[in-house]
Formats: structure tokens, sequence, C-alpha cells
């Protein structure tokens, strides 16, 4: 986890891009802990939750989820 | 060490025009709404008020919108727009009791008798409807982010507002529907997608992207002002006659009218003029002011019904809603039991009715805008000779009517009616083939215990009197036609009853058919319920049918408001309703003088026809037959329900994770992107990360990077 997260620090402290491994790393890491998310919810809350409610109300970042 | 905000992922940043085209849009659609919200509730502003206050309104909220806190004001918004929109359904407030304790509070409450009530004070409550209904549509669409739904319910207002609005609502709103919705259609910015396309993004089209929504405005708005233009000054003429066939069928099939249809669909005694007082027929009569509503091309005096009343409280006549039938759908059942038609019945009811009821062809057109036309015995068929789009219904009370708008003035219609002529003694073959009719069938309505006893009822405070002077009047007759007949000729031929308008008042706790029996005078409305409680002694469905004694005038016989007059219809197996009129003297039933007043001939024995099967005597031992599946219909809105319920539960298991993936500009985006996430799921997870801490201190948390899930 560390591991691929560690770019994207090093990126906000002014290295440049992330490579495409390091991005596909964060995107499986996204994935594997939406699991873990979804494991700790109750569904109906999560299906509320994830897939009405955050794309609904985020207007930033999660528009397009 | 310096701690770094990251950057937030923006997505593509809308321009002013784009703004001005959604705030253009919703007002458009927030006009449609508040245009219904008029029709539905009539107040004192008028249509330009109401754009100007929702214009207004929509540009502050406009620039208010992006405000958090304005979605709690939203969702008030929203419940004030379903609070208009619940008052009409009488049947689920009543099942929500909370809620209609509160609004009954709340009208209760309402100071409509004080000096609040001003045009001013409602021009401010105009307004505050207004501002709630644009609040509420304005949120919808920046909230769902799709124009599909705005569409969708513009559309379905617009199918109201056809139905219920008038001209100038109906095509102010139409205009406004078009100039709102088109842009919509064109270009949905919210999903990023335009309609009827695969395409996702804007760079393939020539022109910048607000341009197109803004020419497809500007075009549907040329439409719409070209429309109005170019409309007659009554538009009502435009309205398709289908359009409003297939709503009434839907009211038909849903039960859904508006409170507007229930109270337009009420004649009372009162109202025609047959009830001095309130809340009990008798009195002196005060008869309306003479006022011609129909012309009829009749030859001579008769009676034309208007409605009917089931149910006599012992102190007046008073009838519920019954849903209508639209009279050129295809209502088989209800047709032929309401009006009887005639291709519904057999060859034995038609060697009856053409022994007594000849058929006649009656034209009436009316001079009086009419909810209710008027009919003559039993309707065979109608024939429309002016174009109306009002569709004629017909109602389990026989009542003809239009729905929410009157037929105007100067509307005709020729009716086929079976026109029974019970003034003579009827030949004996008459009752012959009329006891041959009765036994023959089953009568499905006679079946239905509810039907029988609902038109059975008599009230508590009628005297023994009633019953035992039915059955010393009726003594010894077997043929249940003979004796209703015998019963309408009582009070013209025996024991001196007089036909007199002023007969007094009825005492609090007496009603008009003891009075009548003890004075031996009155006028219509005693005559008409004194036999309808004798008949209903028998057993004999019985109710009271109102409507008008036409008058000569000038040479042709006129439907007049000044003479207004109740009679009898009496329900016979598998016949339908005959309609009979006791009131004697002045009345209709006056009688003729060629006519010689002779005894009823003696009663003969019905013949008993051996092949047809056994029907009970009684209609009160009639099997109670079960109805099938009707308590199904009321939860039919469970299945809905429970498939959202799968939808909800069940689908999500076989979900991936979110199948829409974005393209990003940039590789940092993509991973600021996933960064953001991943915060999001290790807050859920109970590791935030905390105010002015980095991602290495959090990870450190964690205890040499082993995530709490994943490791």
């Amino acid at each position: 986890m560390a591991d691929a997260l560690r770019p994207v620090e090093a990126m906000h402290y002014g290295d440049g891009e992330p490579t495409s491994e390091q991005v596909e790393a964060l995107s499986v890491l996204r994935t594997a802990l939406e699991f873990a998310v979804r494991r700790r919810m109750n569904g109906v809350v999560y299906v509320l939750w994830r897939r009405v409610l955050l794309p609904r109300f985020s207007f930033r970042t999660y528009r397009y989820a | 060490m310096k701690t770094v905000t990251p950057p937030s992922v923006k997505s593509a940043k809308e321009t002013w025009i784009e703004l001005l085209l959604d705030v253009l849009c919703s007002w458009m659609l927030a006009v449609s709404v508040c245009l219904l919200v008029d029709v539905q509730f009539p107040t004192i502003a008028g249509t330009p008020a109401i754009l100007w206050h929702t214009a207004l309104v929509t540009v502050v909220l406009a620039l208010l919108t992006r405000k958090w806190w304005l979605l709690p004001a939203t969702v008030g918004g929203g419940a004030l727009v379903a609070f208009f929109w619940l008052l009409p359904w009488e049947e689920l407030t009543a099942k929500l009791t909370v809620v209609k304790e509160f609004f009954a509070w709340w009208f209760s409450n309402l100071p409509l008798d004080s000096p609040w009530y001003t045009p001013e004070t409602m021009h401010i409550l105009h307004w505050l409807i207004h501002l709630a209904v644009s609040v509420g549509v304005f949120a919808l669409l920046r909230l769902v982010r799709r124009s599909w739904p705005l569409v969708l319910v513009g559309g379905l207002l617009q199918a109201f507002i056809f139905l219920f609005a008038n001209a100038s609502n109906t095509t102010l709103s139409l205009s406004f529907y078009l100039v709102s919705v088109f842009p919509l259609l064109v270009r949905d910015r919210y999903s990023g997608r335009r309609m009827f396309s695969r395409r996702t993004r804007y760079q393939s089209m020539a022109a910048p992207r607000w341009s197109v929504s803004l020419l497809s405005g500007v075009l549907c708005a040329a439409v719409a002002v070209g429309m109005v233009m170019l409309l007659p000054g009554d538009t009502s003429g435009i309205r398709l006659r289908f359009c409003s066939d297939a709503v009434a069928d839907l009211q038909t099939v849903s039960e859904w009218y508006t409170d507007d249809q229930r109270s337009n669909t009420e004649i009372t005694l009162e109202s025609l003029g047959l009830q001095p007082y309130r809340y009990r027929l008798g009195g002196d009569l005060v008869l309306p002011e003479s006022k011609v509503l129909a012309v009829t091309d009749l030859k001579e005096e008769t009676l034309l019904k208007v409605t009917t009343f089931d149910t006599f409280t012992g102190k007046k006549w008073t009838n519920s809603f019954e849903k209508g039938y639209r009279l050129d759908a295809h209502w088989p059942t209800e047709q032929a039991q309401y009006l009887n038609s005639l291709s519904a019945q057999n060859d034995r009811w038609a060697k009856f009715t053409d022994l007594l009821l000849p058929r006649k062809s009656i034209t009436v057109t009316l001079t009086e805008p009419a909810y209710f036309l008027p009919v003559r015995g039993q309707v065979m068929g109608l024939t429309e000779h002016t174009p109306s789009k009002n569709a004629l219904s017909f109602n389990a009370r026989g009542d003809l009517l239009t729905y929410t708008y009157p037929q105007k003035a100067g509307y005709s219609y020729t009716m086929e009616v079976l026109d029974p002529d019970l003034s003579n003694y009827l030949p004996e073959p008459a009752y012959d083939a009329f006891t041959v009719l009765v036994m023959s069938d089953r009568d499905p309505l006679m079946a239905d215990n509810a039907f029988y006893n609902h038109y059975v009822a008599l009230p508590g405070n009628l005297s023994e009197d009633v019953r035992q002077r039915s059955y010393d009047v009726t003594d010894g007759v077997a043929v249940k036609l003979e004796a209703v007949l015998m019963l309408s000729r009582y009070f013209s031929l025996k024991d001196g009853y007089i036909y007199d308008e002023n007969p007094g008042m009825t005492g609090y706790n007496d009603n008009v058919v003891d009075q009548l029996l003890r004075t031996k005078k009155g006028y219509c409305v005693h005559y008409a319920t004194a036999m309808a409680m004798m008949t209903r002694a028998m057993g004999v469905p019985t109710r009271l049918a109102a409507g008008y004694k036409t008058v000569e005038q000038e040479g042709v016989q006129v439907v007049d408001a000044a003479s207004p007059y109740v009679w009898v219809e009496c329900y016979f197996d598998n016949v339908g309703w005959l309609s009979f009129d006791p009131t004697p003297g002045e009345g209709f039933n006056k009688p003729k003088e060629d006519k010689p007043q002779l005894e009823p001939p003696p009663p003969t024995d019905p013949p008993e026809p051996e092949e047809l099967p056994e029907k009970p005597e009684e209609p009160f031992e009639k099997l109670d037959m079960p109805v099938y599946f009707e308590w199904v219909l009321p939860y039919l809105w469970l299945i809905p329900v429970i498939l959202l319920i799968i939808r909800g539960c069940v689908a999500p298991r076989f979900y991936r994770l979110s199948g829409v993936r974005r393209r990003y500009k940039s590789t940092r985006r993509q991973a600021e992107h996933y960064y953001q996430d991943i915060l999001r799921q290790l807050r859920c997870l109970g590791y935030p990360l905390g105010r002015g801490e980095t991602l290495s201190e959090l990870l450190a948390r964690f205890g040499d990077g082993q995530s709490p899930e994943t490791a």
C-alpha cells in the first residue's frame, strides 16, 4: 500500500507524473479497498451511498463514478 | 516538513451561457408547474404575475443553488410541491392519517375569514408557492444531472394541463414546455453526452457546445411564439378528441379524479330547487327563476332525467361520487348494467320491450352550458351533432355526463331511448312477457348483494305505517311490476292526496314520508320519496330520479330551470331501471279526462314456465358469489416496490466496481483521482487523514505500511 501511494506523495512534493505502471498499482489498490469498504458496510447503505449519494452530491471528484 | 494540500480534480468548467440556459429551462418548467397549480388552486394572481414571480425567484436561486445549505430548502420546496400534488388524492391521504390531520389543522387555521384574507396577502402566498416550485424544479435539474427525468415529468404535466386547464393555460404551458425541453433534449450537459448519440464528448461538434442548445432554444422559442400567434383566440376547439378520450379511459381505470371533477358531478335537490332547507327535505317550495336550459324536439310534456339519488337518510336524499365510463369506449358490461345496451340483451328482452317500451329518438340542444345531459328512459345510443372535445361518460347512477368541462351552449345530440309509457294499464301479454323475462336469467346486478341491500335500505326514523301501507295497496298482486304500477297510481287515485307546493315544514324528527301519509298533501319530492320507501319496503330496488319536466314555450318543449321534478326508478331483473311518476294532481301524472279511471284489472296468475331454471323468490336467499382476486388490486403497487428492493439489494451483489472509466486528460489527473478515492476509502475504514497529517504519517499509523484490511 505504501509502495502504491508513494509516487502520488512524491508528485505532491514536486516530482513528475507517475508512470502508467504506478497508476495501475493505484487502481488495483483502490479496487481492493473498495471491496473492503463494501464488506464493512451494510449492503443497502453501501449501494445507496456509493451509487446514488456519492456521485450526486460530490461535485468535485466522483462526478463520473 | 511543509504540508502540501493536494489539488482537487475539477470538472470541466461550465460557461455562464450554460448556466443561463439552465436557469431558463428550469424557469420554463417551473412555469408549467405553476400553471398546473393555478389550475388546481385558482387564486387571485393572474398568469403574468406568475411569470414575473417565477422568473425573479429562479434568477435569485440560480445564484444561490451552488451552496450546500440550499439542499434542505430544496427538500422543503419539494415537500410543498408534493403536498399540492397529493391534495386531490383523497384515497391516498385517507390512508395517511397523520398527514391528513396535519393538513386539516393547517386549513382550519387559515385566516380565510379574517382581515388577512386580502388580495395582497394572497399575492404573497402565491409568490411563496412559486418560490417553492421553482426551487424544486431547479434543484431537480441540478441534482439528477440528467435531462430525461425533467422531460418526462414535464410531459406528464403537459398531459394534465391539457386535461384540466383552460385554453390559455394550455397554450402557454405547451409553449413553455417546448422552449424548455428541447434545449435539454439536444444537449444533455450533465451526462456529458448528446441524446440520440453515443458520443460522449463534444470535440466532434463543429460549433461550441453551448451554441447548439442556444440555437435549438431560439428555434423552439420561435416555434412557440408562432404557435401562440397563429392560434385563434378560443383554443378550446383544437384539443384533440382522442386525447381526452384516452385520458377519460385512464381516469376510469385509475380512478384518479380531481376535486373539481368530484364537485362538478354533484347535483343535489337543493341545487335543483326542490329542497328549500339545507339539511332536510320538506318545507314550502320556492322554485328557481325561469331559465331555458335546453330545447328538445319532443311533441308533448315529458320528464328528462339528469341524475339519481340512491340513499335516503331520513332527512334528505344523497348520493356519492361514482366513477365515469366513457360512452364510446369498450365497457359493454357496465354499459349494459347502467344504461342498458341493446346488444347485451336477448330475444325475451326484445319481446318485452316491444310490448312495453317503444323506442324513441329525442334530439336535445343545450341553451346553457351543462355537465349533465338530460336523458329519458334507457339510453340505447347517442349521436353528437356538435363536435366536442369533451368525452361523454356515464356512471353507475345512470347519469350521462361530461367531466371537467361543461358542454357548451348550442351542443346538440340525438339519443335513442326506450321511453316507457306506463300511464295506461298494461295489456296482459306484457305481464306475461315480463314474468318470463324476470325468471329467465340471473341478473348480474341483482346477484350482487351489496347492490340489492344498498337500494332497498330504509332509514331508521321511518314509521311502520309505510311498510303496512305498501302491503295494503298491493295486496294480492303477484307480478312485481304490476304491484309497483299500483303503488305509482295510489296517490293519484286513492285516499284524496293532493298536490300542494306549500305543505308546511317537516318536524325535526319527522320525515316527509310520514308527513305525507298524515297530511295527504305535498309536492313531487314528498310523493316520490314516499313511493320509493314503499317499493323498497316491498323489496324492489329503488332510487330517486331527479331532473326536469319539460314545459311548452312558443310551441316547443323546453327544459326550464323553474320546473325541476323528481320521480322514482325501480330495478327489475333483466329489465333494468323503469321510471314511475307517483305525483298526483298538478304534477306530471295528472289524470287525463279522456281516459276512464278504471280499477286495475284483476290480477292473473303468471304462467309458470317449467323448463326455466328455478329462481328463489326472495333475493335475500341468493348465493353470495365470491369475487376472486378483488383483493389483489389495492396491493398492485407492491410489485414495483418489490422490484426496486430486488434491484437495490440483490442485483448489486453481482456488480463489479464502477464500470464507467473516465478518460483523463493526463496521468497526473488520473493518479490524483485515484488518490482522492483511496483517501475516501480509508476514511470509511476508520483511518481518516488528519488535518496537517502527511501521507507518510498516516501510513505509519497502520504499522509499517500494513493496511488493516488488505494485509
